[in-house]
């Protein structure tokens, strides 16, 4: 039984990986092929493919509501060339090409990751550093490792919030050890980031500083995503912090000699979205509004929650009765996103920083870009939801659980590698495995926040590898067409950060 | 309306959206017949997803 219920995962992978389907596609066959085994193999009823149904819109909703507001945001700012005007100041700052790659490649990158992710690290950064002089494998490369310990806390939570949507459980109960697996992972990155840019004369010279930068992000990070409870923007308030560091660092440090003058003034003004952002998080999230603390109750009362009953599949295979995670419509993480770009319009529109009749057209963008990926996280949602529903989950975990055993610790970041790998996106990953790998850690009795941590980790580091993300980076650069010579060049080293955390998951379970 | 990418993908995801929660009510209500139609609705946006340009 295990093996049919690893049959829509592992058609999706050959799909994707083999015949280059796109995730919309491949997912569409992935649901259908669950759908299918689900009836015909493990007994699933009418009743209970309606309920799962119902729970994967709702569980596709809670997700898109921050990858829709997210993308807003970032049309906002990029319309305003709010983006442009940070990458530019970053160049003016330092001509040594270790500190370059590091602030623009690596910092920059992450700081786009945590505003909205979605290709845009790879696709701003890339064409400012073959501006800078790097090669356009090199300006590709380089991005592309920078960012991807950023993008489980990043694109305003969206990849964490599914992993929590997917296993019901509570965010301070997984922040912890996803935290601290990616905030390590931010070290051997950027020491990955100098190796890419300049060899290892440029490792040797910056190591120290990379290090510093490292630490001050994924401590940030962990900081604003642990102890505030602030996960939906750990990696762009770390992101900042490094960016913040970064700066100071090449402008004092001797790598910078001939740095030019930045217009604090617009760079304040682009920076506006951001502050915006930060300040409705907090006010929202973290301290009550002063006059009326009832309102924010009582905006945190209109939830959407729905009461599910117990389903049986006729071999037996019981889903217990229970509510979705309830999903509170204005303070919800897309709901903050969605005030703050309101709020981010208004201030550049009053900067004169828009043409006329922008706002439908920014709108009209965000439609139009979205609508694939939506549909591709609604198939793959309901491929899910089928499969956990229906028991396969279950079989899956118990297969993995007989078959790798005590090693498991090892085997599951490779498990959300591969599932970012296959579906180009963190959140997808832990869409279709957060579930069998939450099942699997409690069958073997091991840390389900580790194992989970492990799960997300390397989905994130591994997501950004996927055929379709280096796609769009490659054609940033001017390497349409040989996205082969790019995944030769970055596979080495995101296989190196996973084994990294599979690795740090072993060490997390022994001590 | 099937000709274009975009077409294609909104058609299917608001089949998706609304047969999904549609079907609540009518697993609800124990209306086998119907929860199997919406079903179908949902399997045939898959399949107009799979189409390839």
């Amino acid at each position: 039984m295990p093996i049919f219920a690893t049959l829509p995962i592992i058609l999706i992978l050959i799909l994707m990986v083999g015949y280059r389907w796109g995730a919309a596609r491949a997912g569409a066959a992935g649901y259908i092929t669950a759908l299918i085994i689900a009836i015909a193999l493990f007994g699933a009823n009418a009743p209970l493919l309606g309920y799962a149904h119902t729970k994967a819109i709702l569980l596709t909703f809670d997700v898109l509501y921050i990858i829709w507001a997210a993308y807003l945001l970032y049309r906002v700012s990029d319309e305003a060339g709010a983006i442009e005007i940070i990458g530019e100041a970053l160049k003016q700052l330092t001509s040594d090409k270790g500190m370059q790659a590091i602030l623009i490649g690596w910092v920059f990158a992450s700081f786009l990751q945590g505003t909205g992710g979605f290709g845009v690290p790879v696709a701003v950064t890339a064409p400012l550093l073959v501006g800078l002089g790097f090669s356009p494998l090199a300006a590709v490369v380089i991005p592309t490792i920078g960012h991807g310990w950023a993008v489980t806390f990043g694109s305003l939570g969206s990849s964490f919030n599914a992993l929590i949507s997917a296993t019901n459980l509570d965010a301070s109960y997984l922040s912890p050890s996803s935290a601290l697996f990616l905030g390590l992972a931010a070290l051997p990155t950027g020491l990955m980031v100098l190796h890419a840019a300049d060899g290892w004369g440029a490792v040797k010279r910056l190591a120290g500083k990379a290090i510093i930068i490292g630490g001050v992000m994924g401590g940030v990070q962990y900081f604003v995503a642990v102890n505030l409870g602030l996960w939906n923007i750990g990696a762009f308030v770390g992101g900042m912090a490094g960016l913040i560091v970064g700066v100071a660092i090449a402008r004092w440090g001797e790598a910078s000699s001939n740095h030019g003058r930045i217009d604090a003034k617009r760079l304040f003004i682009a920076l506006s979205a951001y502050l915006v952002l930060i300040l409705f998080t907090v006010g929202i999230l973290l301290i009550p509004p002063i006059f009326v603390p009832e309102l924010k109750e009582a905006l945190g009362q209109v939830a959407i929650k729905v009461q599910f009953p117990e389903t049986v599949t006729s071999l037996g295979y019981i889903s217990p009765a229970g509510t979705n995670k309830p999903i509170p419509i204005f303070t919800h993480a897309g709901a903050i996103l969605l005030y703050a770009s309101a709020a981010a319009f208004v201030i550049y529109k009053r900067a004169g920083l828009y043409v006329e009749g922008l706002g439908k057209k920014i709108l009209k963008q965000t439609a139009r870009k979205m609508v694939s990926s939506s549909l591709s996280i609604a198939l793959m949602v309901a491929m899910a939801m089928v499969m956990q529903q229906s028991g396969m989950t279950e079989a899956l975990a118990q297969g993995l659980a007989d078959g790798v055993g005590r090693a498991y610790p090892l085997a599951a970041a490779w498990i959300g590698a591969i599932g970012a790998f296959m579906t180009g996106s963190n959140t997808n990953s832990n869409v279709v495995f957060a579930a069998l790998q939450l099942r699997t850690a409690e069958l073997l009795a091991y840390s389900v926040p580790i194992i989970l941590a492990a799960q997300t980790s390397g989905a994130g580091l591994a997501s950004v590898l996927a055929p379709a993300k280096l796609i769009v980076g490659a054609s940033t650069a001017g390497m349409e067409g040989k996205e082969g010579q790019v995944m030769r060049a970055v596979i080495g080293y995101g296989g190196g950060l996973v084994l990294f955390i599979s690795l740090l998951t072993v060490l997390a379970i022994i001590f | 309306m099937l000709q274009s990418k975009l077409s294609r993908h909104t058609l299917a995801f608001g089949i998706i959206v609304i047969a999904s929660l549609l079907l609540y009510p009518v697993a609800e209500g124990g209306k086998t017949p119907l929860i199997y139609l919406l079903l179908i609705l949902i399997v045939f946006a898959a399949f107009i997803t799979l189409k390839k340009e």
